[in-house]
């Protein structure tokens, strides 16, 4: 009975020389891999609150934004609400010419506004003229500021202006007429 | 042919210590076995936490706008009344109509405040001749992001708006 060829020594020892090299790739990558999801869960909180204060304060300077236009909005209706009475006795209307002092009705709906809202009215204009269609009009300018919700974010205050118009309408809820 | 014999080497290699047996995918260190797994299984919760964290910001900011619009409309409401009472009844209704979808229980009356020229006018009396009319309201919204998590979060949102009332209308 002839005997069966045994494999040669030396590619025995090629391969187990090769499991030893691939068992120690291997103990290599598991070392590396060792805490890299703390890591990365690390970066992920950091990018995560990041976006968070980009939504929170940014999304807080719109709605600032939102209520500084209301501002401005009402202060003109009520600077324009104040039609001049001697005027109206002769037939005309005319906003009266105090409607845009610092103590008149703008000015007025400006200071109240700033006992309830956490939007800062710095300065305001108010300007009366006349709107394309010929009626009088009261343009109110508002700057305002705004401190941020996150106060650790990447926003500091924020100031911006607002414009808006108010014009008179004559006549009736139904009908309106040329003033 | 018959084959060329080779030198005879060893018969059998010497057995490997224990840690070099099995397949490659069981041989590593049993420390570092499974490390990511564990690290994913307690992250995992950390990181639900922060984009719930993250959505529950942008529901605060958009229930914030919504309880500031409903005080602009509410207070829009009670300037074109013509008594006390009527103002704090159509701020109410103007109040209800916009946040009934969104508060949870009926929606707080709102505060309606008399001033004059940026100073608070004294009671109700004054609505004849106060300049304008301030509503508070308020609203309290659960947080519907952790509410799918079984947790509820109630935040309550207050806003304040101003309206000037018209000097020509003749009030009570």
């Amino acid at each position: 009975m002839r005997a069966t060829p045994r494999a040669p020594a030396r590619s025995l020892r090629r391969d187990r020389r090769e499991r030893q090299e691939r068992q120690e790739r291997q103990e290599r990558q598991e070392r590396q891999e060792r805490g890299s999801v703390s890591l990365w869960v690390v970066i992920f909180a950091f990018v995560t609150m990041v976006l968070l204060t980009l939504l929170v304060d940014g999304g807080q300077v719109m709605i600032a934004k939102s209520q500084a236009a209301d501002i401005a909005e009402q202060a003109a209706r009520a600077a324009a609400d104040d039609i001049a009475p001697a005027a109206l006795r002769n037939g005309q209307v005319a906003i009266a010419g105090g409607a845009c002092d610092q103590t008149g009705p703008a000015a007025g709906v400006i200071s109240t506004y700033a006992k309830g809202v956490g939007t800062d009215v710095t300065q305001f204009k108010c300007l009366p003229g006349t709107d394309p269609g010929g009626a009088p009009d009261v343009t109110v300018t508002v700057w305002a500021t705004v401190a941020p919700a996150i106060s650790a974010g990447a926003f500091g205050q924020f100031d911006f202006h607002v414009s808006e118009t108010a014009y008179l309408a004559c006549g009736t809820a139904t009908q309106v007429v040329a003033c | 042919m018959r084959p060329t014999r080779r030198p005879a080497g060893p018969r059998r290699l010497a057995p490997l210590a224990p840690r070099d047996r099995g397949t490659p995918r069981d041989r590593g260190t049993p420390r570092d076995r499974g490390s990511m797994a564990v690290e994913m299984v307690i992250a995992a919760p950390a990181l639900v936490v922060l984009l719930l964290v993250l959505s529950a910001g942008g529901e605060w900011l958009n229930l914030n706008g919504d309880v500031s619009a409903a005080a602009r409309d509410a207070a829009r409401a009670a300037s074109i009344a013509r008594s006390y009472d009527a103002a704090q009844a159509d701020a109410r209704q103007a109040a209800t109509a916009d946040l009934s979808d969104i508060c949870f229980g009926t929606v707080p009356p709102p505060v309606v405040s008399l001033y004059s020229g940026g100073e608070q006018a004294r009671g109700p009396d004054a609505f004849a001749i106060a300049q304008e009319v301030q509503v508070t309201v308020s609203c309290a919204a659960r947080l519907g992001v952790f509410r799918d998590v079984g947790y509820r979060a109630n935040h309550t949102f207050t806003s304040t708006a101003v309206a000037p009332l018209d000097p020509f209308v003749d009030r009570s």
